[in-house]
């Protein structure tokens, strides 16, 4: 029962669970008026702290649903979740999530460094002098620098992207979900962000949900991958990614690399299942 | 910035040449056309006087013209000021609490429903012959689309912006002051640019039911003499006026709207 996360000698508290973040018999029926749409069906699965864990699956499969209820966003409708042994709510309290939407959800009327700056004024973070330090070093390290005063329609989609994973990690959370952030971009563009996803989770360690429809980019950033299957969503597989870390853009060409991907393939894409 | 080379500024005059000179010209053409017509066919003057007698009778009468008008568009738009805010204010509060929105919004169509024209004479007589009942009638004129716009605006961010802010705990007066006020802001323009004309009507027909100066004065007087050549000079001054109001507005707007692609009227 002892998580490798843990360092401290002295207190022996029985943690409520065992993982950092625990999904157990998780189901979502969405129900306006009439109609009604099962979207998860007993989904259970638990990692441990600060793992990059990729949530993969055809459209509509409940990947945005479930990263929702991670969030607090949504509540279930029946099963159970806790993030440190608590609820999304309660974890939320002092530690909020990060959140990276698909169309990054930048304020038009704000710049690149007020947007990145919002969440530790929202917070109230110390003083404004101290968040607009923070805001700069993180639009460094999204690699923004000159473009601080530039307004979101300004910039190119991937630097939005940037911009609003900035937002996201500036207050340091936890936990940060990604809603496909980078579904808006194009191929070439995409394979950039996840080579600088790859660099910021390895600079700074948090507990990561990822939710993409490319399955190299779940395996290349991956400790876990859960493969969703549609109607209702469920479980079909967590495969593990055993790919040593640090890892870098050019783990892509190895023969592991392509093992796992043909693996993911396999399981979605082939003709072997209903 | 104003450091730009010759060629550009004779470029942007140009620019604004083209822009302007059909509508200028079109309008040239139609006042020399109805110039021609009430010489051509004789039309005596009390039916329909000739631009250029018009033109005279403003130059002739302009302290009269000026004095009254001024008192009318004062009224006016300290009307569309309070109309405006009261507006604004109330889209504000309805965005905070549903509730008192589902009890108000009834109030609200109420005083959009009551026609003008009849509750004009009432305020008059509640208010006097001064500037009071002209600011009331300006501001309940501009209150309603004012009102239903703002609170469209207020409630137009983006799911994903209010998913943030829910994530990083923003309270409710936050999401008003980082996001829902500059949201309302287009919105608001686009009401101003309709509802500034609406003001200068509405303080008008207060004048009709009594009024102890204004363009409405001046029609209704001129009204009763058949004196059509005031009173067209009263509606071209009246409508230079709003023209001018409305220009306010949209430099006001341009001002306001700083970030890219923020107007939704083009
Ligand atoms: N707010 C909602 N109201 C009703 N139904 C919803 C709602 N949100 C999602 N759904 C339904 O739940 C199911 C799962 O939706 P979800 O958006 O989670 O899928 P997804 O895996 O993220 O799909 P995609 O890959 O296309 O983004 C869908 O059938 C969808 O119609
Ligand atoms: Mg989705």
């Amino acid at each position: 029962m002892v998580d490798a996360g843990h360092s401290s000698g002295v207190t022996l508290t029985v943690p409520k669970s065992r993982h950092f973040v625990e999904v157990s018999g998780v189901s979502k029926i969405f129900a306006d008026g009439e109609s009604s749409t099962e979207a998860l069906r007993d989904i259970s699965f638990s990692f441990p702290r600060n793992r990059f864990v990729s949530l993969v699956g055809h459209s509509g499969c409940g990947k945005s649903t479930l990263l929702r209820i991670i969030a607090g966003l949504e509540q279930v409708t029946a099963g159970s979740l806790s993030v440190d042994g608590m609820t999304p709510d309660e974890f939320s309290h002092d530690r909020p999530f990060g959140f990276v939407f698909q169309d990054a959800g930048l304020l038009p009327w704000k710049t690149t460094l007020e947007n990145i700056r919002l969440p530790l004024d929202v917070m109230r973070f110390e003083t404004p002098l101290v968040r607009e330090e923070r805001a700069r070093s993180y639009l460094r390290l999204a690699r923004l620098d000159g473009f601080e005063n530039r307004y979101p329609s300004q910039l190119s989609g991937g630097m939005r992207q940037r911009a609003s994973i900035a937002r996201s990690l500036c207050y340091r959370p936890e936990v940060l979900l990604m809603d496909e952030p980078f579904g808006a971009l194009d191929d070439f563009t995409r394979r950039e962000m996840s080579d600088e996803l790859l660099r910021i989770y390895a600079e700074q360690q948090c507990s990561v949900f990822f939710v993409t429809h490319s399955l190299p980019e779940a395996v290349l950033l991956s400790d876990h991958v859960v493969v969703l299957k549609p109607r209702p969503g469920r479980v079909e597989a967590i495969i593990d990614i055993d790919l040593p870390r640090p890892r870098s853009a050019n783990v892509r060409s190895s023969s592991e690399f392509r093992r796992y991907l043909d693996q993911l393939e396999e399981m979605i894409f082939g003709d072997g299942h209903a | 910035m104003r450091e730009r080379p010759e060629t550009g500024s004779g470029h942007r005059i140009r620019a604004a040449l083209l822009a302007y000179l059909p509508p200028l010209l079109l309008f040239l053409l139609v006042g020399a056309f109805w110039e021609w017509i009430v010489h051509a066919r004789n039309i005596p003057r009390f039916l329909l006087p000739a631009p250029s007698v018009i033109a005279l009778r403003i130059v002739t009468d302009w302290q009269n013209l000026l004095s009254n008008a001024g008192a009318t568009l004062l009224a006016a738009s300290s009307g569309f000021l309070i109309g405006t805010a009261a507006a604004v204010i109330s889209g504000i509060v309805f965005v905070y609490s549903r509730t008192v929105e589902r009890a108000f919004f009834p109030w609200a169509i109420i005083v959009k429903t009551v026609p003008i024209l009849a509750i004009a004479p009432l305020l008059t007589i509640w208010l006097g012959f001064g500037i009071a009942p002209k600011i009331a009638v300006a501001a309940i004129a501009c209150f309603f689309p004012t009102l239903v716009n703002v609170t469209r605006g207020l409630r137009s961010l983006e799911r994903s912006v209010i998913d943030f802010m829910t994530i990083i705990h923003a309270s409710k007066a936050d999401v008003i002051r980082h996001a829902r006020l500059y949201a309302a802001l287009p919105y608001l323009f686009s009401a101003m640019k309709i509802t500034v004309g609406m003001s200068v009507i509405g303080a008008i027909v207060a004048e009709f039911t009594g009024a102890n100066q204004g363009i409405g004065t001046i029609i209704v007087n001129a009204g009763y003499r058949q004196d059509a050549v005031m009173l067209f000079s009263a509606i071209i001054v009246t409508s230079m006026a709003t023209i001018a109001l409305f220009y306010i507005v949209v430099l006001v707007e341009r001002r306001a709207l700083f970030w890219p692609g923020a107007d939704i009227d083009q």
